[in-house]
């Protein structure tokens, strides 16, 4: 009987071990790395639980890192000057938000909040540089597909700022590929005309 | 009506009700700590040093780990490394340790503190003459004589405080072995406990003071751990008795903020003085302790990365008088790193409060 009710302890810590290994293995920064080294994730990850309308984070606070998603439902919103909110996206068991927290200290963009009792599992910007120092080779695979990952989007955001420019201004302009200054202006007469 | 039938109603809302709940529970756990502290007092300490060790150690744990070693072999090399370094320690400076002790007991026993203050008296009225004529070297005796008797009523405290020291030799390590090897964990289990409104920035306070905690004490450590080397060596060349000790005394004073300093240079200033009885020495000695000053803060303290906690010497001076008081002398320099510790918790506080904004924070107004 003894046996039987650690054997239920253990069994469950291992199906928990095994579903959180599962779920990191789908995280892009994470993509590619061993059963070991995810392991050495699985061991840094805090397991949280929210309720119904319960905040995640909030935009304007700095932030500390990402999340994923175990079971459960998340809005990300943006609170309008006028006091009200403005619903940007809406994400799912395994989707996963907050990734750039993990570089640096700024402030959030947007804020979460569950829509359901969720059950969430979060990677901090100070765990992982903690493993970044202490296993370096693992850390810098880790930043690296950071890296790629801030670039791809970057990428995107370029693409379709340039179409967003093409929309509003004449198309002989776009014949070279605007430097980062050029986007930067385009983009602020952009929002100032909308 | 009748008046004698009055009743007396209090309006007492749920808000009002949790609010003096919360306070009761805080004022009690106060009251627990406080007991605690002073009724478990020493194993209150043993865990305090466990935990400073612990943070000293944690840079050569990591270190080693970097070499794929599994951390609890790195904490086992490290262990081991520092058992070695102590062993060899004691077996090259043993002699000259046991020898300089066993001068001071001996001085001690021999003479009587009454004996060895007046030889004290005449060695100063025959080098300095003025002071004799203003009476100086009698007061200067006279605290001397005082310092000595009580020096011998509280050796009994002082014995128990050695055996305390012995034990400690034993429940140190164990301790700074565990929180080396769970430190982590344990501080995972403590966060995984705060409500999800304060988690972020919780894990974000935590880990800036372990931070600034960490650099701290290896910073203010490691400045002493010179500060004495550099002492020993001066003294030794200038060939002072009792180098070793008076040394390692003006190493361990360093930790202690603007008095540590001069605190530490006393005692090699009164032996030289003792030994020559001319100020060329003792002004000699004041040098080389001022250059030692004046290189550890351009050259060591910048070396070490100190983090540099300004505190006010009131405060030092309050903080040194309440270690002393519940812990004795290891209390005192324990107390003067906890201080440091307690302000740099306060100021990231402080920041955390400003940035996270936990009292302003509006409820969510979007219907879902």
């Amino acid at each position: 009987m003894v046996d039987g009710f650690w054997g239920n302890i253990f069994r469950k810590a291992k199906k928990d071990e095994d579903n959180v290994l599962s779920m990191l293995k789908v995280v892009p920064i994470l993509d590619g790395l061993s059963k070991d080294e995810l392991k050495e994730f699985e061991r840094i990850v805090h397991r949280r639980h929210y309720e119904p309308n319960e905040n995640i984070f909030w935009e304007g606070e700095p932030g500390v890192g990402m999340y994923i998603i175990q079971e459960g439902t998340i809005k990300i919103y943006k609170t309008l000057p006028d006091g009200n909110d403005k619903e940007l996206a809406i994400l799912k068991n395994g989707d996963f938000f907050g990734e750039l927290a993990l570089l640096d200290e700024s402030p959030r963009s947007a804020s979460a909040i569950a829509l359901e009792k969720c059950h969430i599992l979060g990677l901090f910007r100070p765990e992982l540089f903690d493993i970044l120092e202490r296993k370096p080779k693992l850390g810098l695979q880790v930043t690296t597909k950071l890296a790629q990952m801030i670039g791809n989007r970057l990428r995107i955001t370029n693409t379709e700022l340039q179409s967003l420019c093409a929309k509003f201004h004449k198309p002989e302009k776009l014949s070279k590929i605007p430097s980062h200054d050029m986007l930067l202006e385009e983009s602020k007469t952009i929002l100032k005309k909308v | 009506m009748n008046p004698s039938n009055h009743t007396i109603v209090v309006h007492l809302n749920k808000h009002s009700f949790l609010r003096s709940l919360k306070w009761f529970f805080v004022l009690v756990a106060f009251g627990l700590i406080v007991t605690l502290f002073v009724v478990m007092k020493s194993l209150l300490l043993t865990f305090i040093v466990s935990i400073l060790l612990a943070f000293l150690l944690e840079p050569a744990v990591r270190a080693i780990e970097n070499y794929n070693i599994k951390r609890i072999w790195a904490i086992g090399i490290v262990f081991v490394s520092i058992a070695i370094i102590i062993t060899m320690g004691i077996i090259l400076f043993l002699p000259s340790i046991t020898a300089e002790v066993q001068a001071i007991t001996a001085n001690l026993q021999l003479r009587h503190p009454a004996v060895l203050t007046d030889e004290f008296k005449t060695t100063i009225e025959e080098n300095f003459p003025l002071m004799k004529q203003r009476g100086l070297s009698e007061e200067l005796a006279s605290y001397l004589r005082h310092t000595l008797d009580d020096l011998i009523k509280e050796s009994i405290d002082i014995l128990f405080e050695f055996v305390h020291f012995v034990s400690m030799i034993f429940t140190v390590p164990v301790f700074t072995f565990f929180l080396l090897k769970d430190g982590q964990r344990i501080k995972k289990s403590l966060i995984q406990l705060v409500p999800n409104r304060y988690f972020e920035m919780t894990l974000s306070l935590v880990h800036k003071i372990s931070n600034q905690m960490g650099s701290y004490i290896r910073g203010r450590l490691l400045d002493a751990l010179i500060v004495g080397i550099l002492s020993i060596i001066t003294l030794y060349l200038l060939n002072i008795r009792y180098a070793f000790l008076i040394g390692a005394l003006a190493g361990c004073a360093n930790v202690i903020p603007h008095f540590g300093p001069i605190a530490g240079a006393i005692p090699a200033i009164v032996m030289a003085l003792m030994e020559t009885g001319s100020l060329v020495s003792v002004l000699i000695i004041t040098i080389c302790f001022v250059a030692i000053q004046l290189l550890d803060y351009l050259l060591i303290s910048h070396m070490v990365i100190i983090k540099n906690v300004h505190m006010h010497p009131i405060i030092v001076f309050i903080v040194i008088f309440v270690g002393g008081y519940f812990m004795g002398a290891i209390g005192m320099f324990v107390a003067v790193l906890f201080a440091g510790i307690l302000k740099v918790t306060i100021s990231e506080l402080r920041w955390s409060l400003k940035h996270y904004r936990i009292f302003e924070r509006a409820p969510h107004s979007a219907s879902h």
